[in-house]
């Protein structure tokens, strides 16, 4: 009995001081990527608005765009969404909006709205998708076209459209999103000035819950009432600020989120598509591309955008979080799965040295880590395994970790980005960080968790978003 | 656990708590100033609306006394000069515009340029070019000259500042400079310079940087300079694929060859671009020998000249006779596509 005793003790003490190593270090990373972070945004706070793109307007380097606006059950937004497209300051651009087998009113919303008719237009097959029924171009805007297809995901929707679309480089955006007037030449600005170096740019996605939004444009920015969505609010900021902003730096990035983003369509017709057979297809193409990148000794790069040019609609209820985040962790295990060979592998340079690495440690395992945690120092302070002095030490460092992190990407908006106007919703915003490691952090490591468990169950399931709409 | 280290960490998380506290207190009252400034920009704005419109559309005296020699006012007159240079039409107006610049924002922009932000320096880099400020041009040459710069976007807008100066010592440096820039930058300095300036650089251009080169060629077409066009044609028998590209390119903009014969070759290119630019001045010229090469082509194996050879023969007079004859009778089943494609739709290509 004693042996078993002393053998449990000491799993414990190992996982213990495992787990304090863990989070020291993952506080470290953290802090270093903030540094990096603060001091890029900081370069632009107050830079004027208009300026830095008008010569973009009128230029012919300015590479038209072809914006893919995949569509499944979006009836409620996905008008507002597309007339929002349609008043976008750029030169030329096309939006392909693909159907892909919805089941309510989004086929004939959309044919009636911008008064479809059917083409018969040759699709050039580069990429594989499910059959396509029928293509139609708007009568009012002839640069509007619809797809109707066979249902295949979102990532089969989005290669259709790439076999569709005429222009060198294409936009992936959601069917409920609402894009800065400016969207476009901010994220192909990049692009335009590193002589088409950059082959892809993501853009900085906010929540638009609490927004005012008018005719598909933001009039008043503001903050959600519930918390749930606060805290959403909060863990984007962290995510794209902190984040995406400083691996980008480097050259490390490995997330273009699927809401916004910017890909030169030859790269990613060679580097096979959107793969249809995982969750997480944005991540997924990111990852590929960069594979591509090394394997042809290439210096292409992939860039973030920090500038908010994209406002979606966060989930409501806790039912539907808990499958979005679930299902990104999904998509996280399957791409870092896929790409296991480039994990530690020097031919892919930093990707596979450090960016991949730091999915894997921190993002991945990291949920095991502390979903154990949570289980274990509880119990272990109940049968004296663990001291209260260690136990309020490993509360700390997660409180480090999770709230206080939060907290200082809150103020790293206020001090770079600006966007919230009032000091009510910058308090708001810092308090509600406060207490994200006593609740909201918790409880979306249990639903990542269950997102691990479900790779293993070889899940595919994107469950339904129900959408409220965000758009008047 | 000692009590030494319980002491370290309680204090690490009250120090990090403290800290972020006061960050937070320091952020509510920059953010606090700001709304306050922004009020104040408002009545300043509204007190001196008058006078500077008074001045530049009636040339009526402004009392010194309203500029208080702080920060906020010259920002607010720089606001209100900016909207005013963007609708006056006659000149006296913008020359009172630039009076009023030259007189009190000189000092203000001097300032600026020497910020440690970069998006202070920026902006103050795009007034200076948005009022054609030429006080600046030494510094700016010098600046130009410097190599350790930040963000490139600097060096690119000291670049554009200069050519719109229309800088004489940044047009000999710029010949002689031996830094590659992207393409796009040299077509904006082109665009700057007074075509005067930038039609010099032909002179110079075997000694210029690639994306140089391909920016002249390409921007002669944009600003349509017919009188170049023996130099452009000159160019398409270049050695180097993407100055003949660029040759192309600029007469299809130009929409004009002196001789047909000398681009009939690039209808059996081994390039696609080239052959997809064939297409697009075989559509703009509209030549019967250029359109029985077009009929020929419709097989091509690179989709981006189908849709090229589709667009141009769509565009002749006799095009959907040829197009529904390729419809019904041709034995490739890529040209019956292309041909449906554009009696039904009709669209650009875009390589």
């Amino acid at each position: 009995m004693d042996l078993i005793l002393n053998v449990t003790s000491y799993i414990f003490t190992v996982f213990v001081w495992l787990s304090i190593a863990y989070m020291v270090l993952s506080i470290s990373i953290y802090v270093v990527i903030f540094l990096v972070s603060a001091k890029q945004l900081r370069k632009s706070y107050l830079l004027h608005e208009q300026q830095p793109y008008q010569d973009y307007l009128t230029s012919y380097d300015t590479k038209p765009l072809t914006v893919i606006v995949p569509a499944y059950n979006e009836e409620r937004g996905i008008y507002n969404s597309v007339r929002s497209l349609l008043s976008m300051n750029y030169p030329e651009y096309e939006i392909i909006i693909v159907n892909d087998g919805s089941k309510d009113r989004t086929l004939p919303l959309t044919i009636e709205k911008f008064s479809m008719k059917p083409i018969n237009y040759p699709v050039r097959k580069r990429l594989l998708s499910k059959p396509i029924k029928q293509v139609y171009q708007s009568r009012t805007n002839p640069n509007v076209y619809l797809v109707d297809k066979e249902n295949g995901g979102k990532a089969d929707a989005l290669n259709a459209g790439i076999n569709l679309s005429q222009y060198p480089y294409f936009c992936s955006i959601d069917g409920d999103s609402v894009l800065d007037r400016n969207a476009f030449l901010k994220v192909m600005k990049p692009i335009i000035e590193s002589n088409e170096k950059v082959i892809a740019t993501g853009g900085s996605i906010r929540i638009a819950n609490g927004c005012v939004i008018k005719r598909g444009e933001i009039m008043k920015i503001a903050l959600p009432k519930s918390p749930l969505v606060i805290m959403q609010v909060i863990e984007y900021l962290r995510a794209f600020l902190i984040g995406r902003n400083g691996l980008s730096k480097f050259n490390l990035l490995l997330i273009i989120s699927g809401a916004f983003g910017v890909f030169n369509k030859e790269w990613v017709i060679k580097s096979g598509g959107y793969r249809t057979d995982t969750v997480g297809e944005d991540m997924e193409l990111v990852v590929k591309l960069h594979q591509l990148i090394k394997d042809q000794k290439s210096d292409k790069k992939i860039i973030y955008v920090p500038d908010p040019v994209c406002w979606t609609e966060a989930p409501y209820s806790t039912k539907i979080l808990r499958r979005q985040r679930s299902r990104w962790q999904r998509g996280l295990f399957e791409s870092l799965w896929n790409h296991k060979h480039m994990i530690g592998n020097p031919k892919y340079g930093l990707v596979g040295m450090a960016s991949m690495p730091f999915y894997l440690i921190f993002e991945l395992f990291g949920v095991i880590i502390e979903v154990i945690g949570y289980f274990i120092v509880p119990f272990g302070l109940l049968f004296s395994m663990i001291n209260l002095p260690i136990a309020l030490l490993m509360f700390s460092l997660s409180v480090i970790l999770g709230s206080f992190l939060s907290m200082a990407a809150v103020l790293l908006e206020e001090w770079s980005v600006n966007r919230y106007p009032t000091k009510k919703n910058l308090i708001v915003l810092f308090l509600y960080a406060l207490t994200e490691s006593l609740w909201y952090k918790p409880m979306t490591v249990y639903w990542r968790f269950e997102g691990i468990i479900q790779a293993f169950q070889k899940s595919s399931s994107w469950g339904e978003m129900d959408r409220k709409g965000i758009s008047e | 656990m000692d009590f030494q280290s319980k002491v370290v960490l309680i204090f690490l998380n009250v120090s990090i708590l403290f800290l972020l506290l006061l960050f937070l207190s320091y952020l509510l009252i920059v953010k606090d100033r700001r709304t306050k400034k922004e009020n104040e920009m408002k009545q300043i704005n509204l007190f001196m609306d008058p006078y500077v419109k008074a001045f530049v559309f009636n040339g009526e005296i402004i009392p010194r006394t309203l500029f208080k020699q702080r920060g906020i006012y010259f920002e607010v007159l720089e606001k209100q000069l900016y909207q005013l240079y963007s609708y006056v039409n006659k000149e006296n107006e913008k020359d009172r515009i630039d009076n009023l610049v030259q007189a009190y924002l000189l000092e203000y922009y001097q300032e600026k340029l020497k910020h440690r932000r970069l998006s202070i320096r920026m902006n103050a880099l795009y007034y200076i070019e948005d009022f054609n400020i030429t006080y600046f041009e030494k510094e700016l040459m010098k600046r130009y000259r410097q190599n350790n710069y930040e963000d490139l976007s600097e060096k690119y807008q000291v670049m554009r500042v200069l050519s719109s100066n229309q800088s004489y010592d940044y047009f000999n440096f710029s010949v002689l400079d031996k830094e590659e820039h992207p393409k796009f930058i040299y077509k904006d300095m082109l665009q700057r310079f007074d075509k005067s300036y930038s039609l010099q650089y032909i002179n110079f251009f075997s000694l210029l940087p690639m994306n140089f080169k391909k920016a002249i060629l390409e921007w002669i077409g944009e600003v349509k300079e017919l009188s170049k066009i023996s130099f452009i044609e000159a160019t398409l028998h270049d050695k180097q694929d993407e100055i003949r590209i660029s040759a192309l390119k600029a007469l299809y903009h130009l929409g004009v060859v002196s001789d047909v014969n000398l681009i009939v070759e690039f209808s059996s290119s081994e390039l696609y671009q080239e052959r997809v630019l064939f297409a697009r001045l075989a559509m703009i010229m509209q030549k019967q020998r250029l359109k029985s090469l077009l009929i020929q082509m419709v097989t091509d194996s690179n989709w981006f000249v189908r849709q090229a050879v589709g667009e141009a023969i769509a565009s002749y007079s006799d095009g959907n006779i040829i197009l529904e004859y390729i419809l019904e009778s041709h034995q490739d089943r890529f040209a019956r596509d292309l041909a449906v494609q554009w009696l039904e739709v009709g669209d650009q290509v875009w390589i």
